[in-house]
């Protein structure tokens, strides 16, 4: 009996100790190639953390020296399924990852934020991050990176807001633009003066005879431009069980 | 003191004019009407009398300076024998005092006698219509002018043209490319053929007209071109009666670079419209050659229009056969800037409430 309580008091310790390192999962930012100062990376983790438990959806960042050989998609598919990247049964979570050796950079979304951010969403967030990685602003772009998630997951949950000034600034450049053109047609009708450039008129009718005419081919000169290597891969995307997962991102 | 020519009435021995609707000679004061032919039978006739020779010597007056009067003419009136002062290649118009009209015959005599002339079609009212609808549909127009707008002066012209016709025998050559694209997995191929094109042949002008008056601007006579020369007729005196006429003072050898131009660029046109199925085509050299050139002397009717505004001239002409009519208008800036803000912020307002629109649904 008493071995029995001792057991079950064992048990439950284990089941205390074991709990928070089942629900803490994985840490917000895990900056393997020390992108970040310490002042950074803490500032960086307590918004993604504060993101994360308002959209219940893990927003995470694993950078990395090397990617040791592996194709980026399959390596940012691995990262979050192995160690377990993502909130709920639906393993909800967006994980940015970066390699340096490569500089490539992928964004995997999964489960409910598969469905909010989508491969259109990551092509804008990685246009968005590309430039501040490419100069070696991390954090910036880390910071941007967090700011668009909570944009597009805010946009999927609750609509998207009006842009009010773009789409003002947008509309009064239409506006200038086609009211320049009418006006400057109003005022060419005021001008009706001006010398003829043909005497088409004055062509005696059917007199016109063509008694030469040859169209002689003479060299041909072929270039070739390669193709601009699109920058940002195309990645994947599959649905299925309640969630979709997206992956995509690019060179810097 | 050069010879006058007018038409007097067989009937009445008024003097008669040509009338634009009946397009013959017609008495305004007995209201007979004469064919052209007829009247120019009856004037030669009378080209036999002897003239009357009434002139005396005064002193009264001062002398001209010398080379004071080298652009004028003066002529005396059949009728009343008031002294028409007019400008050295005035051909017809009206005495200052009777207000009859008359020609000055010396004006289109010998070399200067013009080989045709496009009758008056429309009259002044159709002139002051055509002028009306002209100022319609202009938005920027000022109202003051439109509402002001007293014409100070219709006159009816006819002005000296010389007229053009040549066989033109054109040679082309132009550099044409013809561009192809595609591309596989790794690149975009872009091949440009380039072929040399060649085009040769003739076109045949008749009557393109040159202005051969100073007076007239050429790009304002341009404008209310074409005329219909199938409705020109051998010249007589008679068709000037009631209107004002100038005789040349462009020469043919003057006036035939701008003919040229015009010829030239519609050949060099006709040849480029048979240039079918390239990406670009650039002449390269064109050749043309006239043959069979001629010049010929016309009197074409203009209506032109005067008028006045904010201290400035405002000249319209309308074409007196077609009633084509040109004129340049003032604009009024503040209501160009008005309709340029207004239509702005309009326009602006629709996108941006149709941008809110789309966004809410």
């Amino acid at each position: 009996m008493k071995r029995t309580i001792s057991f079950l008091l064992l048990l439950l310790c284990l089941s205390l100790l074991a709990a928070p390192f089942a629900s803490a999962v994985m840490p917000m930012v895990t900056d393997d190639a020390s992108l970040l100062s310490d002042g950074e990376r803490s500032s960086l983790e307590a918004m993604l953390q504060q993101l994360s438990d308002t959209y219940s959806v893990q927003i995470a960042v694993v950078t990395t020296d090397s990617a040791e050989g592996y194709n980026m998609d399959s390596l940012v598919e691995y990262i979050y399924d192995t160690y377990d990247y993502g909130y709920g049964t639906g393993n909800d979570g967006v994980l940015l990852l970066i390699a340096m050796d490569v500089r490539e950079f992928r964004i995997l979304s999964n489960g409910f934020a598969g469905d909010a951010i989508g491969a259109y969403e990551i092509d804008a967030i990685s246009e968005a991050i590309t430039p501040d990685l490419s100069a070696g602003f991390y954090a910036d772009a880390f910071e941007t990176f967090a700011e668009e998630c909570e944009y597009y997951l805010e946009g999927y949950l609750y609509g998207y807001s009006f842009d009010f000034s773009t789409n003002l600034l947008i509309a009064v450049v239409i506006g200038v633009v086609i009211s320049l053109i009418v006006v400057l047609i109003m005022k060419g009708q005021l001008k009706s003066v001006k010398l003829q450039k043909h005497a088409n008129s004055y062509v005696r009718s059917g007199s016109f005879n063509l008694t030469q005419s040859g169209d002689y081919f003479m060299y041909r000169n072929i270039s070739r431009t390669p193709r601009p290597q699109d920058n940002s891969s195309g990645g994947g995307s599959r649905s299925g069980g309640g969630g979709s997962r997206h992956v995509g991102g690019g060179r810097f | 003191m050069a010879v006058l020519q007018e038409y007097k009435c067989p009937c009445c021995n008024g003097a008669i004019e040509f009338d634009t609707g009946l397009q013959k000679m017609k008495c305004p004061y007995c209201d007979t009407e004469f064919d052209i032919a007829d009247l120019q039978a009856f004037d030669e006739a009378l080209k036999e009398k002897p003239e009357e020779n009434m002139q005396w010597e005064s002193q009264a007056g001062q002398q001209w300076q010398e080379g004071e009067t080298d652009n004028m003419r003066v002529y005396t009136c059949n009728t009343c024998g008031g002294e028409i002062v007019a400008d050295e290649t005035t051909g017809a118009s009206e005495c200052p005092f009777c207000g009859n009209p008359v020609i000055m015959t010396g004006q289109f005599a010998g070399d200067l006698r013009p080989d045709l002339v496009i009758p008056f079609k429309l009259d002044k009212k159709a002139a002051m219509e055509a002028l009306r609808q002209h100022y319609k549909g202009k938005v920027l127009l000022p109202k003051v002018f439109k509402d002001e707008n007293r014409i100070k002066e219709v006159k009816g012209i006819y002005v000296p043209f010389w007229l053009f016709a040549a066989d033109a025998q054109g040679f082309v050559q132009y550099k044409a490319t013809r561009v192809r694209c595609w591309s596989d997995s790794r690149y975009n191929y872009t091949e440009t053929s380039f072929y040399n094109v060649v085009r040769g042949g003739g076109l045949g002008f008749d009557n393109v007209p040159v202005d051969g008056c100073t007076k007239m601007d050429d790009a304002m006579m341009e404008s209310i071109e074409p005329y219909d020369f199938s409705e020109a007729v051998d010249f007589q005196t008679a068709y000037l009666s009631g209107f004002l006429a100038d005789r040349y003072d462009v020469s043919a050898e003057q006036s035939i670079e701008r003919a040229n131009q015009r010829v030239r660029a519609s050949t060099e046109a006709a040849f480029a419209d048979t240039v079918h199925g390239y990406t670009t085509v650039t002449p390269v050299s064109s050749n043309i050659n006239l043959q069979n050139t001629n010049a010929k002397y016309a009197l074409l009717p203009v209506w032109v229009l005067n008028t006045r505004w904010n201290g400035e001239n405002y000249t319209f002409s309308m074409n007196g056969q077609t009633g084509k009519l040109a004129g340049d208008l003032p604009m009024d800036k503040g209501l160009f800037w008005k309709w340029f803000l207004g239509l702005a912020g309009i326009i602006s307002a629709a996108v941006f409430a149709v941008s809110y629109l789309v966004w809410l649904w």
